[in-house]
C-alpha cells in the first residue's frame, strides 16, 4: 500500500489536505497545434482523473471557441492524481496557457502560479517564435522546464532537428528531452515521473501572512467573481476575511475548492496548493489577474511581483446592431473582462453607428476573440470599426496627445508630427521563404535587423515594423507567403515619426465615420483603393447607384461606384415555389434588418471585419 | 368546395440537368415507375374524393414523357377513372424532346390532354454543353413535329438565357428559332444557379443584372414582334390570351391539390407539401405544412399575383383573400410607387416593368 500523503478530514464531504513535498504545480508550453490539449487529455485517462465515460477529447479547452479553432486561450487549471513509481501518490497540478503572441501577460501570471514547465515541440515542426518567446517567459520565472519531443510517430517527424534546435536556440541539453506521442499515448508515463522527479515541490514560504496569486478568473452568473489561485503563503478557507492587494477591496470567502477537473468544494486551500475561491464580489471589473489575494486582518507587507496593468495595442469600437442593446452589451463586457485583464472598453459614439464602446486589444487574435465571445457567450448582435493603434501626435502649442480612435485625430494644421508605434518581430521560417518574407517586411514599411540562422533549414529574422501594419494584415500574409511554416513573435519597441494623415470613406455621400483610419501618406491611395474596392464587393446593389470615395484632406484619393440593382426576382414560381422563395425572402429580409443604416445605404454588419481581411495584392 | 385544380408529379428523368434543383430520379428502373403508379393510384383516388370536375390540370416532373407508352395509358387509365372535366378545362403535360413521340401524344390526348410544355431550353449546342442540358437540338424538331402531326397547336417552349458565357446574339438566335416553331405560349427563365446543383459546385455564376435586363428586353420585343407572344407574368408569354390558366390560378391564390412525390397543395389557409423522396412518398409520410395567419397569407398571395403583368384589381383581390388591398399594407405600396416599381390606382395595383424585374424585392419589402 502506497503511504498516503493526504490527511483525512472530518467532514461528510471528503477533502484530503495534501502535503506541501506532494504537490508539482506546471505548465505546458506549446506552439498552437503542437498537441498540449491532446497531452493534457492524457495525463487525465492515463491516471484515472476522469471518469472515461465522461471523457470528450480535449476536455481541457472548455471555451467553444477554442475548440473549435483548436487552440487554447484561457487558462483551466486541473488537479492530476498521480502514484509515481515511487510508491507515493501526488497531485500534479496542470495550469493551461494560451498559446498566442497576444497573450504574453496571461502566460506570464499562469507561469508565475507554476514551479515547471514542459515545453511542447511538435517533431514536424520544431521550435517556432512563439515557443521561444514562451520558454524565455519561463526562464524569467525561474521555471523548471522539460521539454518533450511530441508528435514522434508522424512520418514527417525530424525528432534529430527539433534536438539540435532545442540545443542551439533554447540552450536545453538535448538529453533533457522526452519523446512522445501524446496521440498514442507515447512517452505519457516518463513525463509524468519527469514532472514528479525534476519539478520542485513548492517552497515552504518564508512568512504565514497569506498571499495567493489570481492567474485567472471568471464570472459566475450565480455566484459572481471566481478566482484561480495559487497560495504561496498561509492559507484559505471558507469565512476568511480576505483583501486584494491592488485596489484594497476586502471580501468574505464563501467557498474555496479544487479543479478534478470540475470544480468541487474543498475545506482549505492550503500553502503550494492551486484552487478557487469564490470570495463575495459582484463586480468583474473589482477582481484582475495577476492580483494578490491576501488577509484583511494580518495583510502581508508586499503583493506578489508581477501585477501590472496591461495597456492595448489595439483599439477598435464595438457598437450593438440595435442600439436597445447597449446596456446588455455594456453588462457582457464587465463581465468578459472578469477573465480578460487585458480587455478595456470606454463608452464612445459614432455618427455611423450610434452608441457604443471604444475598446482596447492586445493584438488582432485577442480583439476576434473578444467579439466571437460577445456574440457566442453574450448572445450579442455587435458590430465592429476599423482597428487603430495608438498614435502620438505631438501639437505646434507644444501639446502632446495620445489618439486611439483615427475620427479624434487633431486638424493637419495644428501638428507638429504624429509618432507611431513600432515592434520588434522575430520570424522564424524555412529558409526558401525568406527572401518573400523579407519583401513583405518592406512593403510593410519595416527594416529587417538580423538573419540568424536557427538549423540547417530555417533561419530566425529580426525586424522592426510599425505595430498598425502588423495589426491590418502582416501575419496573414506571413503565413500565406511560407505556406503557413513562418511563426512570429512580436514586442513593442518604442516609437517612429512617420508622415500618417486621416482617410475618411464616403458612401453615398455620408461620411462612415467607423471605416476612418489613419495611413501612411503614401499609402493612401493603395489603400483608399482597396477599402473602396472590399466596399464594392461587400454593399449589396440598391435601388439607386452608390458611390464610394476614399478623401485625404478633403480629396478624394480612390473611388469606385455600386451599380443600381437592376434585377432581382425568380425566375420560376409555380405551386411546389411559392413557400420556399417567400421563406427565402423572409431569411433575406431579416439580414437585411442586421445590417447598419447609414443615410440611405444598408451595409452589412461584417462588412466591418472583411474589409479587415483585405489584402494587399 | 371541392378542388377543380390538380397538379400531378412525376419525379423520373432521362438524365439529370446540371442546373436543376427540382426533385427528380434520373435512370429509375421499371419496378420503381411501377411502384409509382400503383402509389400515385392510390393517391389519386384519395384526391379524387375532394375534387369536383377538373378545371385545369398539370401534369409536371421530372420529365412526365419519361415513361414508356404502356405507362402512361396506365397513368391515363387510372386518372380517367377518378377524375371529370369540367367544361373547356386545360390539362397540360409537360416533356422533354427527346421523349416527346406520336403514340404517346396520342394516348395524352385520348386522356383528355390538350397542351403541351416542351424544354427546349437553347438551341446552341455550346450553351446546352454549358448547363448540362441532355439531348440534341434536332429532337426539339422532332417533338414539334410529333404534336402537329397529332393535331396539337397548343403547346409552349421553355428556353434559359442567362447561361455561362451566353451573348446577347447567342439569346436572340435562340429566340428567332422559337419564333419559327409558332408556339402559343413561351417560358423564358433566366438561369438560376441553386445551392447543391452541379452548377454551383462548378462554381458558375449567375450572369450580371445588366446582361440579364438587356435580354429580357430582348425577349419581350422579339416575342412579340415576331409572333405576336405578350408577356403576361415574370417569364410567361402567350399569343391571343393563351395563357396557362393552371398557373394563373395558383398565382392569384388558388385551391389546389396535388398528387406524387415533392408535388403541393393549397387549401386556401395552409400549403401542404409531400415528401421529397420518392421512398418516404410511398411509405406514404405525412406531407409538411406551412402555416400562416391569414394576413400574412394574404400578402404572400398579393406578391406572387404581382408576378403577373395585370396584377391586381381591388375587387378580385378581397374576393380572393376577403382582405382590402390598401387596408393591409398600403403605406408600402405607396412607398414602391413613389421608386417607380409600381403603379397604384383605386381599381387595382400592378408593377411597372422596372418592379416586375425586381419582384422579389418588392415581395420582401411586402413581407
Amino acid at each position: 500500500m502506497p503511504k498516503s500523503p493526504f490527511r483525512r478530514c472530518h467532514t461528510p464531504n471528503p477533502c484530503r489536505s495534501l502535503l506541501i513535498t506532494h504537490i508539482r504545480n506546471f505548465s505546458i508550453i506549446a506552439h498552437i497545434d503542437h498537441g498540449k490539449s491532446t497531452l493534457a487529455d492524457r495525463f487525465l485517462q492515463h491516471t484515472k482523473s476522469i471518469d472515461e465515460r465522461r471523457f470528450q477529447d480535449q476536455l481541457l479547452d472548455n471555451m467553444d471557441l477554442e475548440r473549435e479553432r483548436g487552440i487554447t486561450i484561457k487558462s483551466h487549471p486541473v488537479a492530476i492524481r498521480y502514484a509515481a513509481r515511487n510508491g507515493e501518490d501526488y497531485v500534479l497540478n496542470l495550469i493551461d496557457t494560451p498559446g498566442h503572441v497576444d497573450f504574453s501577460y496571461e502566460v506570464s501570471r499562469s507561469l508565475a502560479a507554476c514551479e515547471g514547465a514542459l515545453l511542447l515541440i511538435d517533431a514536424a515542426q520544431g521550435v517556432q517564435a512563439q515557443t521561444i518567446a514562451n520558454v524565455n517567459l519561463a526562464i524569467r520565472e525561474k521555471l523548471t522546464i522539460i521539454p518533450v519531443i511530441n508528435k514522434i510517430d508522424l512520418p514527417a517527424a525530424d525528432v534529430d532537428l527539433c534536438l539540435e534546435q532545442l540545443e542551439e536556440v533554447l540552450a536545453i541539453p538535448a538529453e533533457e528531452a522526452i519523446l512522445a506521442s501524446a496521440k498514442d499515448g507515447i512517452g505519457i508515463d516518463d513525463i509524468l515521473e519527469a514532472i514528479v522527479d525534476r519539478i520542485p515541490a513548492p517552497s515552504e514560504p518564508a512568512h504565514s501572512q497569506v498571499q495567493a496569486l489570481v492567474f485567472d478568473s471568471v464570472y459566475d452568473a450565480f455566484r459572481g467573481v471566481v478566482n484561480f489561485v495559487r497560495v504561496r503563503s498561509g492559507s484559505i478557507k471558507r469565512g476568511d476575511q480576505i483583501k486584494y492587494c491592488s485596489n484594497g477591496l476586502s471580501s468574505e470567502i464563501k467557498e474555496v475548492g479544487l479543479f478534478r477537473p470540475a470544480m468541487t468544494p474543498a475545506d482549505e486551500l492550503a500553502t503550494g496548493s492551486v484552487g478557487y475561491v469564490i470570495p463575495n464580489v459582484k463586480t468583474p471589473e473589482d477582481s484582475r489577474i495577476g492580483d494578490t489575494i491576501t488577509s484583511k486582518h494580518n495583510p502581508c507587507t508586499e503583493p506578489l511581483p508581477g501585477f501590472k496593468d496591461v495597456r492595448p495595442m489595439v483599439y477598435s469600437g464595438i457598437y450593438p446592431i440595435d442600439t436597445g442593446d447597449y446596456e446588455t452589451l455594456k453588462q457582457s463586457m464587465s463581465k468578459l473582462c472578469l477573465n480578460d485583464s487585458a480587455f478595456v472598453f470606454q463608452a464612445e459614439t459614432s455618427v455611423a453607428l450610434g452608441f457604443g464602446f471604444r475598446c482596447g486589444f492586445l493584438g488582432l487574435l485577442h480583439m476576434e476573440i473578444v467579439q466571437e465571445r460577445l456574440r457566442r457567450e453574450y448572445g450579442m448582435d455587435i458590430i465592429t470599426t476599423y482597428p487603430s493603434v495608438i498614435y502620438r501626435v505631438f501639437q505646434k502649442s507644444g501639446e502632446q496627445v495620445e489618439i486611439d480612435n483615427p475620427l479624434y485625430l487633431p486638424d493637419p494644421s495644428t501638428i507638429d508630427r504624429i509618432e507611431e508605434p513600432l515592434v520588434h518581430a522575430s520570424i522564424i521560417s524555412p529558409s526558401v521563404y525568406i527572401g518573400s518574407i523579407m519583401n513583405l517586411i518592406m512593403e510593410k514599411r519595416g527594416i529587417c535587423l538580423q538573419t540568424v540562422t536557427v538549423d540547417q533549414n530555417h533561419v530566425m529574422m529580426d525586424a522592426e515594423l510599425p505595430l498598425h501594419e502588423i495589426v491590418i494584415d502582416f501575419y496573414d500574409k506571413l503565413k500565406s507567403i511560407s505556406r503557413g511554416y513562418a511563426s512570429m513573435d512580436y514586442e513593442p519597441a518604442g516609437h517612429q515619426v512617420a508622415p500618417l494623415v486621416k482617410m475618411e470613406i464616403r458612401v453615398n455621400d455620408e461620411p462612415v465615420d467607423a471605416f476612418t483610419s489613419i495611413v501612411h501618406r503614401d499609402y493612401a491611395h493603395t489603400r483608399g483603393k482597396l477599402l473602396a474596392e472590399k466596399l464594392k464587393e461587400i454593399i449589396p446593389r440598391h435601388l439607386f447607384k452608390i458611390a464610394i470615395q476614399a478623401f485625404v484632406g478633403g480629396k478624394v484619393v480612390a473611388r469606385e461606384t455600386v451599380g443600381a440593382m437592376r434585377k432581382d426576382v425568380t425566375a420560376k414560381c409555380y405551386g411546389g415555389d411559392i413557400t420556399r422563395k417567400r421563406k427565402l425572402l423572409e431569411k433575406q429580409k431579416e439580414g437585411k434588418k442586421r445590417m447598419k443604416q447609414v443615410g440611405k445605404v444598408s451595409i452589412p454588419q461584417d462588412a466591418f471585419v472583411k474589409v479587415l481581411q483585405t489584402k494587399s495584392n | 368546395m371541392p378542388y377543380s385544380s390538380l397538379y400531378i408529379h412525376t419525379p423520373f428523368c432521362a438524365a439529370k440537368c446540371d442546373y436543376c434543383a427540382f426533385y427528380s430520379v434520373a435512370n429509375a428502373s421499371r419496378q420503381m415507375r411501377t411502384r409509382y403508379l400503383d402509389t400515385l393510384a392510390s393517391e389519386l383516388e384519395r384526391v379524387s374524393r375532394n375534387c369536383g370536375a377538373l378545371d385545369t390540370i398539370f401534369i409536371g416532373g421530372g420529365t412526365p414523357t419519361h415513361f414508356t407508352v404502356s405507362e402512361l395509358s396506365r397513368l391515363m387509365d387510372v386518372f380517367g377513372r377518378f377524375f371529370q372535366f369540367g367544361a373547356n378545362h386545360e390539362f397540360t403535360v409537360e416533356g422533354n424532346p427527346g421523349s416527346i413521340t406520336r403514340e404517346k401524344v396520342r394516348v395524352f390526348l385520348d386522356g383528355g390532354v390538350n397542351r403541351f410544355s416542351i424544354g427546349v431550353q437553347s438551341f446552341s449546342a455550346e450553351t446546352r454543353r454549358r448547363i448540362g442540358r441532355d439531348g440534341e437540338v434536332s429532337w426539339v424538331y422532332r417533338a414539334v413535329d410529333a404534336l402537329r402531326d397529332q393535331g396539337v397547336d397548343n403547346f409552349n417552349c421553355d428556353l434559359i438565357y442567362g447561361a455561362p458565357l451566353q451573348t446577347t446574339a447567342e439569346w436572340e438566335l435562340d429566340l428567332r428559332e422559337i419564333v419559327r416553331l409558332e408556339p402559343l405560349h413561351v417560358s423564358t427563365y433566366s438561369l438560376i444557379v441553386e445551392p447543391d446543383t452541379p452548377l454551383a459546385l462548378r462554381g458558375v455564376n449567375e450572369a450580371d443584372d445588366d446582361l440579364l435586363v438587356e435580354m429580357w428586353q430582348l425577349a419581350e420585343d422579339i416575342l412579340l414582334d415576331q409572333c405576336g407572344l405578350e408577356r403576361y407574368e415574370v417569364s410567361n408569354f402567350a399569343r391571343n390570351g393563351h395563357h396557362c390558366r393552371h398557373n394563373v390560378d395558383i398565382w392569384k391564390g388558388g385551391r389546389f391539390c396535388g398528387a406524387g412525390p415533392a408535388a403541393c397543395y393549397f387549401d386556401g389557409t395552409s400549403r401542404w407539401t409531400n415528401p421529397s423522396d420518392l421512398d418516404e412518398w410511398i411509405a406514404q409520410a405525412p406531407p409538411v405544412e406551412d402555416y400562416l395567419p391569414p394576413d400574412k397569407r394574404a400578402v404572400e398571395i398579393l406578391a406572387t399575383g404581382l408576378r403577373t403583368v395585370a396584377g391586381w384589381q381591388t375587387a378580385e383581390f378581397q374576393q380572393c383573400t376577403g382582405m382590402d388591398i390598401y387596408s393591409l399594407c398600403g403605406d408600402t405600396l405607396n412607398t414602391l410607387a413613389d421608386a417607380g416599381l409600381m403603379s397604384v390606382a383605386t381599381d387595382g395595383i400592378r408593377l411597372t416593368t422596372r418592379g416586375l424585374l425586381l419582384a422579389d424585392y418588392v415581395e420582401r419589402e411586402l413581407l
